[in-house]
């Protein structure tokens, strides 16, 4: 008896707190302590004496050395790394760009960014922009991928809350021994060539294609298929969360039925839904699988495994006149409405743009901003990999990664497409579920 | 009736133990409290109510807005249980962790009763070794566990060898497959709580007096009838404790499917906890909240219902 009168005592004070605390989460808003937007007048000039730039981030690579690179210029420019795991890093930036003590500089987040920008935490680059002539010094297409509407639901319009640091693009990497060894001459360049050759591999013997779609590696595939069968304006005006855009089309469900019938074809391991993208890679370098669908990133680690034998093409499009096509975003930065120091933090922002940070870029095996100033990479698959960039820069066919369309688009992608691959989820009714994500953060 | 009332007061050490001794001067326990024993409990009280009951009463606010942490919230009412109720995804976790509880609970005290039962039997050489090697999952870390179990059933990983030798390896990914992945989560849970609740019950045996086994025996009962008859109303309430403990870990497991396969493959191994997670760091903290109240809500109910439990088997 009387344990039930505690209970009921605690239940009704906590529903009384509860209902005390009726007003509104997050309060009312300031107005005399909400940040400034956008600095009245820039000065491009840097000062003489010392100053220091707080910058959080996640990649230590390229960011730490393009820091070295811009401080060895300016010594008198002197940065507080604070480096942060890229598994936190989203939730991270958020709590950094709202608290007090923000930093002046971070690694531009796209999930994060959306969410704070609205609040008015995140500068608006306009006026350096104009003032340093950002337009001609980065790709137009790198530089929509980090403007944001007001509401920070559509890309590509609106604000410029980040600049550039460096580029990622996805396509398919290829073992040429092992290809050849199926019977397959040359890498194909349409999708039904592709579809020939996955088969010819999987009658000889060899697994077509290594996938880890535990986490990622499942979107860069069906990526790469949507990409080609949806189409390339399609998919980049749903990604941007342009009003009214929908992927419950066609093309959509086609590229998730295309890999749907890949699975049964069996041509990914069947330990696909239980394996990592690291892994897929490492099988692919260890030459385990003649194929895998991955991005920039990974040419390091199967240029090591596999020296020479391994090359890289775009996702092929269904005719070989169609527009060269990937996913990439552009790994950015942005600043901090409250940093005092804007100025010089734009003086690093412009630096990205310079031949010397595209030199660093290019040493880092990594696909440089600004392709005209890059120096050549070295001969192989990261020549082959420049190449088919540059021809999708060229025809305007990179579109952001999908699971950017939204913030839990990711978790959406990655679980529903182990469904597909598994044979568990109708591809239409995958696809239906995507577009409920997308209309419940969009609508 | 009358000549009870003291009896039952001086029990519950309320009042003196007879009328006519009642001291003067000093006001009766009846009439008016004694607040001054507040200041002893205030600290506790504080701690509790600050980091307890503001931090519940808050999240139950919560669950009530859309909120993302950082703009503007809306208000939801109870819209968000709502979608606890009829989402597919939010719903399927809460019946993932149901589950669980086979795995993380019932399995457990079963195999805990046997070896229990086993090992007070009769004394057995290295008796604490067999406590310390079944105890061992208990210590670790659950992400320790949780790592080495992803790669014992990895493709390559232990379990796969182990099959190979009798044929059966198809180098599947255990954690990957469709049908097989919560079940593979189910029976890490149970490694890890199997030494728990045999602990437990051993502890329990310890205090059962000998003498009603051996009369038991000198009755001529075997092993089977001993155990119905002594070890197991001997164990009731440590039953009742591993229950309450084990169906918690169950219902509130995060860390072991966070590491291994964080809802893989196609929402198949969601449990709530990660459910909260994920919509947490996606900045969603009404359906955060919402989830989390009724998690509280089942875990309470849990408690209450298994402490119940064994609360009638003592008085039995």
């Amino acid at each position: 008896m009387r344990s039930r009168t505690i209970a009921s005592w605690l239940t009704a004070s906590l529903l009384a707190v509860g209902g005390l605390a009726g007003c509104s989460p997050s309060g009312t808003p300031d107005p005399t302590s909400s940040p400034t937007t956008s600095p009245v007048a820039v000065n491009t000039t840097l000062p003489t004496e010392p100053v220091q730039l707080t910058i959080a981030y996640c990649d230590a690579h390229p960011v730490e050395d393009l820091i070295d690179g811009f401080t060895a210029l300016h010594p008198n420019v002197t940065f507080d790394k604070q480096y942060e795991d890229c598994g936190n890093f989203s939730t991270d930036v958020i709590n950094r760009l709202t608290s007090d003590s923000a930093p002046d500089l971070v690694q531009y987040v796209d999930s994060a960014i959306q969410t704070v920008a609205p609040a008015g935490h995140v500068l608006d680059l306009a006026p350096y922009l104009a003032a340093y002539g950002w337009e001609s010094k980065f790709p137009a297409s790198e530089l929509a991928q980090l403007q944001l509407s007001p509401d920070g639901k559509v890309h590509g319009v609106g604000a410029q809350y980040g600049i550039p640091g460096g580029a990622s693009f996805t396509g398919v990497f290829y073992n040429k021994t092992l290809l050849r060894q199926a019977g397959v001459e040359a890498p194909p360049r349409t999708l039904q060539e592709f579809q020939i050759a996955l088969k010819a591999v999987k009658n000889a013997g060899l697994t077509p294609i290594a996938l880890g779609s535990l986490d990622d590696g499942g979107i860069h595939l069906w990526g790469g298929l949507l990409t080609s069968l949806f189409g390339v304006t399609s998919a980049q005006d749903w990604v941007n969360g342009r009003p009214g855009s929908t992927i419950d089309l066609a093309g959509a469900v086609e590229a998730t039925a295309e890999l749907a019938d890949w699975a049964r074809q069996g041509y990914f391991p069947a330990s696909a839904n239980g394996t990592k993208e690291d892994d897929a890679r490492a099988q692919f370098a260890q030459g385990q699988a003649v194929f895998t669908v991955d991005g920039s990133w990974a040419v390091g680690t199967v240029r090591q495994g596999l020296g020479d034998q391994v090359g890289f093409f775009s996702f092929p499009g269904r005719s070989s006149a169609d527009q060269a096509s990937g996913q990439g975003f552009t790994a950015g930065f942005a600043i901090s409405a409250r940093s005092a120091k804007a100025d010089v933090a734009a003086a690093f922002l412009d630096y990205l743009a310079s031949a010397e940070a595209a030199r660093i870029s290019v040493g880092l095996g990594m696909l440089p901003v600004n392709i005209d100033t890059a120096p050549a990479p070295d001969p192989g698959v990261a020549s082959d990999l420049r190449q088919a960039y540059a021809q999708a820069v060229q025809d305007s066919g990179i579109v952001t990664f999908y699971d950017h369309a939204t913030v839990t688009m990711h978790t959406t992608l990655t679980q529903g497409l182990q469904a597909v691959i598994a044979g568990q989820l109708e591809p239409a009714d995958f696809i239906a579920s995507v577009q409920a994500d997308w209309e419940a953060s969009k609508g | 009736m009358r000549a009870d009332r003291p009896r039952s007061a001086a029990k519950a050490g309320l009042a003196p133990s007879g009328r006519s001794a009642k001291p003067v001067g000093r006001p009766g326990p009846g009439r008016r409290r004694q607040w001054s024993g507040l200041w002893f409990v205030l600290p506790a009280l504080l701690l509790y109510g600050g980091l307890i009951l503001y931090p519940a009463a808050r999240t139950i606010n919560l669950s009530l807005w859309r909120w993302d942490g950082v703009n503007q919230a809306t208000w939801r009412g109870w819209a968000n249980y709502v979608d606890v109720a009829l989402d597919p995804i939010l719903r399927g976790s809460i019946l993932h962790a149901g589950l669980l509880i086979v795995f993380f609970s019932l399995i457990p005290v079963g195999l805990g009763l046997v070896w229990a039962s086993l090992l007070t039997r009769r004394r057995i050489r290295g008796l604490a070794w067999f406590r310390l090697v079944f105890f061992l999952p208990q210590i670790l870390p659950l992400v320790a566990v949780g790592v080495i179990w992803r790669w014992a059933l990895a493709p390559q990983g232990l379990i796969n060898q182990v099959l190979g030798w009798f044929g059966l390896d198809q180098g599947r990914a255990w954690l990957g497959e469709w049908d097989y992945a919560l079940i593979a989560i189910g029976l890490i849970g149970a490694w890890v709580q199997s030494g728990l609740c045999m602990m437990l019950f051993m502890a329990g045996c310890g205090r059962i007096d000998r003498e009603l086994y051996e009369a038991v025996r000198l009755d001529g009962a075997g092993p089977w009838r001993e155990f119905w008859a002594v070890t197991w109303p001997g164990l009731r309430s440590e039953v009742g404790l591993a229950l309450t403990v084990t169906v918690i870990a169950a219902l509130a497991s995060f860390d072991i499917v966070f590491v291994t396969t964080n809802g893989s493959p196609g929402h198949r191994t969601d449990v709530p906890g990660l459910l909260i997670y994920q919509r947490l760091v996606a900045g969603d903290l009404g359906h955060a909240a919402a989830l989390a109240v009724v998690l509280s809500g089942l875990v309470l109910l849990a408690a209450l219902a298994t402490s119940r439990l064994s609360r009638s088997g003592e008085e039995r």
